[in-house]
């Protein structure tokens, strides 16, 4: 039973893990991780990276909504933008180590543009103004042939480390996996920095984050423009992962999942964006299967699934809300609390 | 106060060593001088009055300003969370050397602590000196007591 | 020329029955503050009762639009109730993703009862084409634009003039002083999700009668948004006048630069106008106090 962490100076109080406990834990966990490919099946293996995937987009949303407040519809069209990009330079014959950080700044760079209204407006008004940039920008991925194949899509070439192709689940899935937890590590440290502080005190009250020093627009585009670099990574990386893409899997429909995502798993913090995207994939690959083990007992639901699982989707969102507002995180939280404090109550 | 973006994203040195600063200049300059240290960890709102104050001009002071401007700081306050205020706000212009602008109603604490006095009366200055001088200013104790009725005169 | 003006005329008659839409949800977030995303959805559910209503059960159009409307009352009340209560305290985002959520659900709910494809429920208003000069407009458009002209009018002189709309404005614009005046917030609140959900299933009826009816009805509700904004979210009259603006906006360059423009131009227009005039053409500027 653990009552506390002692901490002798500052630069331990800083730290991410901060006691040997957790440290040892985060070390398990990674080599779990790191040793998937060993003992785990191809489902398993294809899931993994998915998750991984989505936990990406999902960190950098939460890092423009959840720490820094601004509700961004956009999300699904920067992730479509980052894995165009990874398309276009993979046909110049461009390495994916070059190609998907430029994914990730051309994502950005779109990101800071969208992010520009939030000069003049906020809140609502901003949601609304990334609603109708997400549009054109799906208008975009139709129509500019050229780039982006228009609306029968593209093909990705397969990434390339030095004549290695990593095709496939298991190779590919080292690639997100580093990327996904270098990427959550990056943003519990803006978190710890004066950048992740200013978010914070932006969503709280922005006017009062104004007179404390806080240059507005500054923070509020760095926001959008890290979430939208991590997004462009995550689009990047789903195009190596599935090796072609058509343009309406980028619409608005994704984005309001990984707001929802966002949400149920806790917003502003890195553990309920982990929490949010896990729980999100498995939602409705739950429902598939469920579907598959009662279509023998009820042939014809197979087709009921998509709409079945919106209406899954809504009241897992609804439920969330009204009942555990603070997300996965918070239950995540408690139960801890609750094993750290045992034999006694919280 | 400027470690870059990715020097953020990576905790670099950078950041590191900025944020190590900070960390000791908050908590020794700042958090130890307004005695607030037993209450680092609590939320806010949870916080009696008088202490939520003191956590406003904790803030302030992280700004390490040149000139504090307060507006009716002890506002609310007892006696006791009065003084202790006073006491703060004369601390803070010894020892950091900052010049305190006080906005106060409590003449109490205003002519404990000011060094210098400035009366307004419905947006006119009626009177402008040392404490013991605005003391005995005849259109100040007008303001404040009222003068003789004209009938009874 | 003519060919402009059919564009034009055409453009703003289809743009008042989006003045429809963008009123249902002017309605909410006049009313209660709240953004309601499922205005598309809701407007959907109440065509697909009517057709179930008309043609399912064979009821008389006129007799199918009534359970329309009576059932669409229910569920707003009920979703007032079960959801938005709840979450009164929290914050818009929440609140937000609450409609979200039953967006989601209505969506859902309707493609899995009564499928993907495009059905065709009988018209309410007569088919007859109105020619001036050489311009052509279809029966439905005029009639459709006709039916919300009505409609709009009667709010905005309830709105205006009767004590209950008075009332309603009272609560949108401060809840608390409302209710220490005697005025029930909480029917306030009912009853303008109840109008809102009313005039949704109005618009729905019509487009559906008039363009046919399928899931992607709601994505209908996705250029008005455009509109919303544009007038100020919480402006009746700019809603009426930027749905005019936008439909005309879409016509027009849908005829001049092909049917995919209408995709994009409201956005871009919508984006353009946030940079001048930031609250929209008509809403009311807020001012932030600490």
């Amino acid at each position: 039973m653990r009552t506390g962490v002692f901490h002798e100076n500052f630069a331990s109080e800083e730290r991410l893990w901060d006691s040997p406990t957790s440290r040892t834990w985060m070390a398990a966990f990674v080599l779990s991780l790191f040793t998937l490919p060993l003992w785990g099946s191809d489902y398993v293996l294809a899931m993994a990276c998915i998750v991984g995937i989505h936990v990406i987009a999902a960190l950098g949303l939460n890092l423009t909504t959840g720490n820094a407040g601004l509700i961004s519809l956009s999300h699904g069209a920067f992730i479509g933008v980052g894995c165009y990009t990874v398309a276009w330079l993979g046909k110049q014959g461009v390495p994916f180590y070059i190609a998907l950080p430029v994914a990730g700044f051309v994502a950005a760079f779109l990101g800071v543009i969208v992010g520009l209204p939030s000069l003049r407006v906020k809140g609502l008004y901003l949601a609304i103004a990334t609603l109708a940039a997400h549009f054109i920008l799906s208008f975009a991925f139709r129509e500019w042939d050229a780039v982006t194949g228009g609306v029968s899509g593209t093909s990705i070439p397969r990434a390339n480390l030095f004549g290695f192709e990593l095709v496939g689940d298991r190779r590919n899935f080292y690639l997100i996996f580093v990327c996904a937890f270098a990427m959550a590590v990056a943003a519990r440290n803006l978190a710890r920095t004066h950048i992740g502080r200013a978010f914070v005190a932006v969503r709280d009250r922005d006017i009062s984050a104004e007179i404390l020093g806080v240059h507005l627009l500054r923070t509020k585009l760095t926001a959008f423009a890290i979430g939208a670099f991590y997004a462009g990574v995550a689009g990047g990386l789903l195009g190596y992962f599935y090796g072609s893409i058509t343009p309406d899997y980028f619409v608005l429909t994704l984005s309001v999942f990984y707001l929802a995502a966002v949400i149920v798993g806790g917003l502003g913090t890195v553990l309920g964006s982990v929490l949010g995207a896990v729980f999100m994939t498995f939602v409705p690959e739950g429902l598939r299967l469920l579907a598959s083990v009662s279509s023998q007992a009820f042939p014809g639901v197979a087709g009921l699934l998509l709409p079945m699982g919106q209406v899954v989707f809504g009241l897992l969102i609804i439920v969330f809300l009204i009942f555990e507002p603070h997300g996965l995180a918070a239950i995540w939280a408690r139960v801890r609390r609750s094993f750290h404090l045992w034999p006694f109550k919280t | 106060m400027q470690a870059g973006v990715f020097s953020a994203l990576v905790y670099g040195r950078a950041a590191r060593e900025e944020e190590l600063r900070l960390r000791a200049e908050v908590e020794r300059k700042v958090i130890d001088f307004l005695e607030i240290d037993h209450v680092r960890h609590l939320s806010v709102d949870v916080l009696p009055y008088g202490l939520q104050k003191r956590v406003e001009l904790a803030r302030a002071l992280a700004m390490r300003p040149r000139v504090l401007l307060l507006d009716e700081p002890v506002a609310g306050m007892n006696r006791e969370e009065t003084e202790d205020m006073a006491r703060f706000i004369l601390d803070v212009q010894e020892e950091w050397g900052v010049t305190v602008l006080l906005v106060e109603h409590d003449m109490g604490m205003v002519m404990d602590i000011s060094s210098h006095v400035v009366v307004l009366n419905f947006g006119q200055v009626i009177a402008s000196g040392t404490p013991a001088e605005v003391r005995r200013h005849p259109q100040v104790i007008e303001a404040y007591l009222g003068a003789e009725s004209e009938a009874l005169a | 020329m003519s060919e402009f003006l059919e564009y034009s005329l055409l453009g703003l008659l289809s743009g008042g029955v989006m003045a429809l839409i963008a009123l249902s949800f002017v309605l909410i977030y006049k009313g209660t503050g709240v953004v309601n995303f499922a205005v598309g959805e809701v407007m959907m559910l109440g065509a697909y009762i009517y057709y179930a209503g008309a043609v399912t059960f064979g009821l008389p159009p006129w007799v199918a639009f009534a359970l329309a409307l009576a059932v669409i009352g229910v569920l707003a009340i009920a979703i007032e109730r079960a959801v938005l209560r709840p979450l009164s305290g929290q914050p818009a985002v929440a609140v937000l993703m609450a409609t979200i959520g039953m967006a989601s659900i209505v969506h859902g709910g309707v493609e899995a009862v009564w499928g993907g494809d495009t059905l065709s429920p009988p018209t309410l208003l007569p088919r007859t084409p109105l020619l001036l000069g050489e311009v052509l407009i279809p029966g439905t458009v005029l009639g459709n634009f006709a039916v919300a002209a009505v409609l709009i009018g009667g709010f905005l002189a309830f709105f205006r003039y009767s004590k209950t709309g008075i009332a309603l404005r009272a609560t949108a614009s401060d809840p608390v002083t409302a209710a220490t005046l005697g005025i029930n917030i909480n029917y306030a609140q009912r009853l303008t999700w109840l109008l809102s959900g009313l005039v949704g299933t109005f618009a729905g009826v019509l487009i559906a009668s008039s363009a046919g009816l399928s899931p992607l009805l709601a994505s209908a509700a996705l250029s008005v948004f455009a509109a919303i904004i544009l007038g100020g979210l919480d402006s009746i009259l700019g809603a009426i006048v930027a749905s005019l603006l936008i439909g005309w906006v879409e016509s027009v360059s849908a005829g001049y630069l092909g049917g995919k423009s209408r995709d994009v131009v409201p956005y871009v227009v919508v984006l353009a106008i946030l940079v001048v005039k930031p609250y929209g053409m008509f809403g009311t500027r807020t001012i932030e106090r600490l």
